[in-house]
């Protein structure tokens, strides 16, 4: 799989590099709109009750398309997992996989509302949409924010901006029009996703010389377990980030019941990122996580997080609590984040 | 006891006067368009902070906005982040990390105001600022922000003493 992979993407880019010089008169600002990027991640575990394992978390290629028209393109192609090393297994790569992250084509509707179509990140809380390691501060991610609603959908979303004086409303609404097509492990699936996100940036107006960003969000969603019998879910939850002289504070909180009322999970992360000096961030995290007929977990995250250049981290944490999650083990965790 | 009174009267006095006065002295920061119909832009009050978050990419008539930044180091950028984003540049920096990994560029950056007049009065739906008294023939200053206001019309300016 690793070597078709690379053999299709060999293969695109050298139809693009023959086929260019030939529209290159033509369309030369066609060329012009696409842009390329992308991040990877590399991780040291050393797990509690599981091998250490040194692995290459993935490869993901950003491709976008913007040429200064109503219309916008972007895509996320990621190679998961493309290669480990544990001293059981050795150096193997029988966790790789591709995935379609994202893929989709933006429509300007006017100044403050723009249409999305194809397949998106789901628009819950900040972590969801933001989860690349060059973006924050810990290897492991909130239990949470994995837990308890799709990461992704394949459909159409109203989004926008909407300036309220000093403060700016921030809107997302969102309907699945094409169920996943593919599960990928023990990923749960889920159908007829639909909701919305509102998020009030700027809330508090700080004047300070040392004031930061601070955005209070609203979710809104519900969705289908896809599986036969599986109840109807409603999901509520806030998200909130508060930046102020040298700290960080983020968090999200989310509470899942059923269609008939029933509780079907819950769970929360607060965490803070304090700036030690020349870059080093101290970060604290605590979390919980409540899922029925599963036990519920508590953790607490203490590490810190050099910010080497603008795009590139480097982390070392600690991972304590109860409960064991195969994604997100207990343990110590090392890792180095690019964006490029 | 009533002469030490009357000294902290004038100490004090002379405290509110003093910040008063570099209160008028801080230099007043214009927002400016291309002075060319063609590639200006108009920019509201309440839309130009969405502009320079990059969170409203197009104006009214669906053609992109090119907002323009000094560098983040510039003592007028830091004034302007401040007192239009509320926020110091430094602190963006994950903020415009977040925006490129969903395909969106923070806005562009010139090193000077020179190059920030250049840049605005050559490009169509361009936004920039720089000290109000550089404002030449080649822009047109639509806002002006002073002491954490973004003004619709341009206070008074003292530009002998910044540009003799």
């Amino acid at each position: 799989m690793f070597i078709n992979f690379f053999r299709v993407v060999v293969s695109v880019i050298s139809l693009c590099v023959l086929c260019k010089p030939l529209f290159a008169e033509e369309h030369a600002s066609f060329w012009e709109g696409f842009r390329v990027g992308g991040y990877s991640s590399a991780d040291l575990r050393i797990p509690r009750t599981e091998p250490t394992q040194l692995k290459l978390n993935e490869i993901s290629m950003i491709v976008t398309w913007d040429q200064g028209t109503r219309v916008k393109f972007f895509s996320e192609l990621e190679l998961e997992n493309p290669v480990s090393y544990d001293h059981h297994l050795g150096l193997h790569s029988k966790q790789s996989y591709v995935d379609l992250e994202r893929f989709y084509l933006d429509y300007s509707l006017s100044e403050k509302s723009n249409v999305r179509v194809g397949r998106f990140l789901s628009p819950v809380g900040r972590w969801n949409q933001l989860h690349a390691p060059p973006l924050v501060w810990t290897a492991s991610r909130p239990l949470v924010t994995t837990e308890l609603f799709p990461a992704a959908l394949n459909g159409l979303m109203l989004f926008g901006n909407v300036p309220l004086q000093e403060r700016s409303l921030e809107y997302q609404v969102y309907a699945e029009g094409l169920k996943d097509q593919r599960k990928e492990r023990d990923e749960r699936t889920y159908r007829d996703v639909k909701g919305a996100r509102f998020a009030i940036n700027n809330i508090f107006n700080f004047a300070s010389e040392n004031a930061g960003l601070n955005t209070l969000g609203l979710n809104l969603a519900s969705y289908q377990e896809d599986r036969p019998g599986a109840p109807a879910y409603r999901l509520i939850g806030i998200d909130f980030l508060l930046e102020f002289d040298r700290w960080e504070l983020s968090g999200e909180a989310y509470s899942r019941n059923t269609s008939q009322g029933k509780d079907a999970g819950s769970g929360a992360y607060l965490q803070s990122a304090y700036l030690i000096r020349n870059d080093w961030y101290w970060i604290t995290r605590l979390e919980n996580l409540h899922y029925p007929a599963e036990q519920n977990a508590e953790r607490w995250v203490l590490g810190v997080t050099k910010r080497l250049k603008p795009n590139q981290l480097l982390k070392f944490e600690f991972v304590g609590g109860s409960a064991e999650y195969e994604d997100i083990p207990r343990g110590f965790t090392t890792s180095f984040a690019v964006m490029f | 006891m009533f002469s030490r009174f009357r000294s902290c009267v004038l100490v004090s006095m002379f405290c509110v006067w003093s910040s008063a006065g570099l209160a008028v002295e801080d230099p007043v920061i214009a927002v400016i368009v291309s002075a060319l119909s063609a590639n200006a832009v108009s920019v509201s009050v309440g839309d130009l902070a969405s502009i320079y978050w990059r969170k409203t990419l197009y104006n009214a008539h669906g053609k992109p906005l090119h907002p323009v930044n000094l560098f983040a180091e510039h003592p007028l950028r830091v004034r302007f982040s401040q007192q239009v984003l509320h926020s110091h540049p430094k602190s963006q920096l994950g903020y415009w990390n977040g925006l490129y990994f969903n395909g969106v560029l923070p806005p562009y950056t010139v090193q000077s105001e020179e190059a920030m007049l250049r840049y605005v009065a050559d490009t169509e739906n361009a936004v920039g600022y720089v000290d109000a008294c550089k404002v030449d023939l080649r822009v047109r200053a639509v806002l002006w922000v002073s002491n954490g206001k973004v003004l619709t019309e341009s206070p008074m300016l003292h530009c002998e003493t910044l540009n003799p």
